[in-house]
Formats: structure tokens, sequence, C-alpha cells
């Protein structure tokens, strides 16, 4: 069961990536692999595509693998109120400084324009971080991921 | 004199042939090559095959955007109906730009907006849940594509399956269809004549990674397991 805080979150996306997200959460007590899970998504295993430009699916896999460790710094220290944000900060919460108020499509775009990913694609991703670090408790969370 | 009963089943026939007719050139004038725009060259590099779902929306296979966010293009059919002979040595294209706006990369489904249009009804999507093991469905799209031949081709195969299939813990609905495929038809229709809908898009083949590879081939994806995502969780994608 999703806490209300959560909800106000997830409601933010399109309803596949609710339904989606609530999958990947559902009986998991540390949603932070959840993200990671969505991130790295391409697709099933074993599966021979036929298109996009030669080899791209597995450079396209790894490419999303190494870009993770910094997206996720990177949005850690949007998260956790870094001065790197400051000017940012209205346009991306509603509330300064309350995590339940933050406005996904506004972080997507800002975090898919700094790593050239498109920002409905990894908005899910950004909401399952939010929703760690409002089950952590920001002041948690940013004590235990923030570099 | 004639025999009523011979001159309906005539009747009936050449009904349906007409019927197969208007079929086929719809699907003529709704799939497209999607491809990249290389600003400075001004060629287009073809990455799959796509399909009109709504006016002004396409679907293909996140694997045929790749990681490209801008200058993707739609080509505009060649053809608009199915018996017109396509001229292979004819490279000029019309292009229509294309914009990703949603991605399932669970289901490798991937939505663009573009600025086409259907003056007709647009064949609804369905899903596997309305094709019947064994049942003939018709393929449509664009083999080969990605090596420079734009041809529209259409082909048809049965349902050999209905398969759940798992991606980073998440399962999606696929049909297997009884047909090998080629590069150029990630992306392509898969449609049941006898439902009139869409019932899913074409991925690719059934391959574990046998370590080999022969001129960019796994010998391994040389077989008849076609899979195929079921096009309700396109519709999901659409709401």
């Amino acid at each position: 069961m999703l806490s209300q805080e959560f909800s106000d979150v997830i409601s933010q996306l399109p309803k596949f990536q609710q339904r989606l997200v609530t999958e990947l959460l559902q009986g998991k007590d540390d949603c932070l692999p959840a993200a990671e899970l969505y991130f790295f998504a391409s697709g099933p295993d074993n599966m021979q595509t036929f298109g996009g430009e030669p080899f791209i699916g597995k450079d396209l896999k790894e490419a999303k693998k190494a870009l993770w460790p910094n997206f996720l710094k990177e949005l850690t220290k949007l998260i956790c109120e870094d001065p790197e944000y400051a000017e940012n900060r209205e346009e991306l919460f509603k509330e300064a400084g309350v995590l339940k108020t933050i406005i996904i499509s506004q972080v997507s775009a800002l975090m898919g324009n700094k790593f050239g990913l498109p920002a409905a694609c990894i908005a899910p991703a950004i909401v399952i971080v939010v929703c760690t670090a409002i089950k952590l408790g920001k002041n948690t969370y940013c004590s235990t991921y923030a570099v | 004199m004639t025999n009523p009963q011979l001159f309906g089943i005539d009747s009936s026939a050449s009904m349906l042939t007409r019927f197969q007719k208007d079929l086929l050139d719809y699907f003529c004038k709704t799939s497209f090559v999607l491809g990249h725009l290389n600003r400075e060259t001004k060629k287009v590099s073809m990455l799959g095959s796509c399909f009109l779902v709504k006016n002004g929306t396409i679907v293909t296979s996140t694997h045929v955007v790749g990681n490209y966010t801008s200058d993707l293009v739609v080509i505009f059919p060649k053809i608009l109906e199915i018996n017109t002979y396509q001229d292979t040595s004819d490279t000029d294209c019309q292009l229509v730009n294309a914009e990703v706006i949603s991605q399932n990369p669970f289901s490798d489904i991937a939505i663009l907006k573009a600025d086409l249009n259907y003056s007709g009804n647009i064949i609804p999507l369905g899903s596997f849940d309305d094709a019947n093991v064994l049942e003939t469905l018709w393929i449509f799209g664009f083999p080969h594509c990605v090596e420079g031949r734009n041809v529209f081709t259409a082909q048809q195969a049965e349902l050999g399956a209905k398969i759940l299939l798992t991606s980073n813990s998440i399962k999606s609905k696929y049909g297997v269809i009884n047909i090998q495929s080629r590069p150029g038809q990630s992306g392509s229709i898969v449609f049941s004549p006898t439902k009139n809908k869409i019932v899913g898009m074409l991925i690719g083949a059934y391959a574990i990674n046998s370590g080999i590879s022969l001129g960019g081939i796994n010998p391994r994806e040389l077989n008849q397991t076609t899979q195929c995502i079921s096009a309700e969780y396109i519709s999901e994608m659409l709401e």
C-alpha cells in the first residue's frame, strides 16, 4: 500500500507509468533499487531486436549503466537543497523545501537536459528516488546519499 | 443462365478481395520508416518501422529510436496503393519531423508526435487477447530498411504462442509469430484480419547470445520465433 505522500508524487505521472512504478515498488522495503530497474530497463532479455543503429541496444544499456551514479548524485543534490540548485528551487517545488510538492515535469526537464535523456522517460525513476527520500525522511536520505 | 448460388459465391469472393485490397492500401498509407536526419550531410539513416495510431501520433520500439533525442524524421510513404512497383533505386524522400513524447522501456514502446494525418477511420488497437493461436496475422513493415532498402512489405504468419516476457521484473504480454524477421522490421504492425484490429507490434526474435557474430548476425537469431508486444500497452500510453 502506497502512502498518501507517495501517491501525491506518483500521480504526477501518466497512468501507464504509475502502473509500472507501483508494480516495481510492490512489496519492496528499499525503493532505490526500483529506480535503477526503471532507469536501466530496455525490453526483455534474449531478444534480438531488428531496428535502430547497429548494436545500439547493447550500447544504450551500457551507457545508461554508466550514467546512473552521476544521475543519482545530481538528483540527490537537488533533493537535498544543494546550493547548486538554489536558483531553480522556485520552479522545482510548489512549496520550498517540501519534498512532496516537487514538480516532477520540471525536475525531469532539468535532469533530461543535463544528461541528454528524454524528460518523459526519466520521470518515473525520479519519482521513485523522491519516494525513497520521503520514506526515509529528507534528513536521513541526505545524510546517507548526499556526497 | 447464371447459377444464383455460384454467382453469390463469386460476388462475395470479389467483395472480400476488394475489402482486403482496401485494407492493404490503408496500411501502405499509414506505415512508415523512422529515420534520423544528419543535418550536415542531409542524409537520413533509416532506423526501423513505425505506424500511425492516431492523427499526429505514431508508434515504434524504443530501441528503434535509440538514444536520439532530436532530428528524428518519418519518411513519407512512397506508394499509396499496394500493387504499385516500388523503385528501389529512387532514394528521394519526403520527411516529416518526429519527436518522442513517451516511452515504456519495459515493453519497448516509443510514442512519437509527427504531423501526419489520415482522413479516413484509423484501424483500432486491440491486444493478443483478441487473437487465437494458429490464427493467421498480417505483418506490415520495412525489412532491411536499416540497410538502406525502403520497401513496404506485407507478410502473413500464424500466431504460434502467447507468452509473458519479463523485463527488469515487469511482465508484459507478447505474441510469438511463426516467421523469420530481419533488421528494419522492429516497429512493424501485426494485424488480425478476422478481428480487424492491430493486435501487436513486432519487437524482435528470441535469440540467446551465441558469442559468435557472422557479419553482425547472431546465428541464433535466424529462427522463426518473432516476438511482438501486445498492442494494449500502446493503447495505455495513449490514454
